[in-house]
C-alpha cells in the first residue's frame, strides 16, 4: 500500500500542488507562487523549484526532485526523492528548513531545522529534529500551513523585528 | 521552466512533448553548483568531505549544494 509520500500519477501530483497553492492564494497568505516545473531528465526526473512569497515578508524557497517510478500506458507515476523547504523572514532570519536525508554521513535522516526567529536568530538547541516516520514528513501544502500558523502567532513581533533592521 | 498551471492546461500530447524536452534543469543546477564552489572557494568534493567530517555545518547552502550534487549524479 502506498504511503503519504508514495508514488502517484504525475497529473494527480500536479493537481494536488496546484489546488494547495490556489487555496493558499485565496486565503491571502500566499502572495505569489514562483514555483515552476522543469525537466531534469526527460520522462524520468523532474524538478519543482522556486520561491513562494507570503504575507509579512515571509518567503518559502522550494526545491523538490521527482523521479518517475513506473508507468501505466501514458501515465507516469512520480515520487519525491529530494526536497528542501526553506522558510525565511525577510533577509534577516531563518524560520525553519525541512530537508531530506543527506547521504554524506551527517543528518542522514529526514529532518527539520528550527530557529529562534524573534530572539538570537540561531538554530534552536534541540534542532534539527529527525522525522523518522513517513507521516511526520510534511507535504508542501502542510509546510505552507505551518508557516501561515507561525505568521498568525508571531506576525506582529516579526514586523517589529523587521522594522528594527530598517 | 513552466508554471504548474500551464502544464495542467496542456493537452496530453503537448504535455508529453514538454516532458520530453531535454534537461533544462541540469544546466541551472550545474551553474548553481559552480556558484557555491566560487562562494566557498572549494570544490564540491572538498565540501562533501568537510560536511561528512562535521567541519562544515548543515546550512541552507550546504543542504542545497549536496542536493544538487546528488541530483546531477542521479541523472549522470
Amino acid at each position: 500500500m502506498s504511503g503519504k509520500h508514495g508514488p502517484v500519477p504525475l497529473e494527480k501530483y500536479l493537481n494536488i500542488h496546484q489546488s494547495a497553492m490556489a487555496s493558499h492564494l485565496k486565503l491571502g497568505f500566499v502572495i505569489d507562487d514562483g514555483v515552476q516545473f522543469d525537466v531534469v531528465r526527460s520522462h524520468a526526473v523532474y524538478q519543482l523549484a522556486g520561491r513562494i512569497q507570503c504575507a509579512g515578508q515571509l518567503t518559502l524557497d522550494v526545491r523538490k526532485v521527482l523521479e518517475v517510478t513506473g508507468r501505466e500506458g501514458r501515465v507516469q507515476f512520480v515520487q519525491t526523492v529530494e526536497y528542501t523547504y526553506h522558510a525565511q523572514l525577510g533577509k534577516v532570519r531563518e524560520v525553519f528548513r525541512y530537508c531530506g536525508p543527506h547521504e554524506e554521513g551527517h543528518n542522514d535522516e529526514h529532518h527539520v531545522h528550527r530557529f529562534d526567529v524573534l530572539g538570537s536568530g540561531k538554530q534552536l538547541a534541540d534542532s534539527p529534529t529527525f522525522l523518522i516516520h513517513e507521516e511526520e514528513r510534511p507535504t508542501l501544502g502542510e509546510v505552507i500551513e505551518e508557516l501561515h500558523r507561525w505568521h498568525d502567532t508571531h506576525g506582529d513581533d516579526a514586523a517589529r523585528l523587521l522594522a528594527s533592521f530598517d | 521552466m513552466l508554471k504548474v498551471s500551464a502544464l495542467l492546461q496542456m493537452s496530453e500530447d503537448a504535455r508529453d512533448e514538454a516532458l520530453s524536452k531535454s534537461n533544462g534543469a541540469v544546466g541551472e543546477m550545474r551553474k548553481k553548483i559552480a556558484m557555491f564552489e566560487r562562494r566557498y572557494e572549494m570544490t564540491s568534493e572538498e565540501m562533501r568531505q568537510s560536511f561528512a567530517t562535521g567541519k562544515m555545518r548543515d546550512t541552507a547552502d550546504t543542504s542545497e549544494w549536496l542536493m544538487l550534487l546528488r541530483t546531477v549524479n542521479r541523472v549522470g
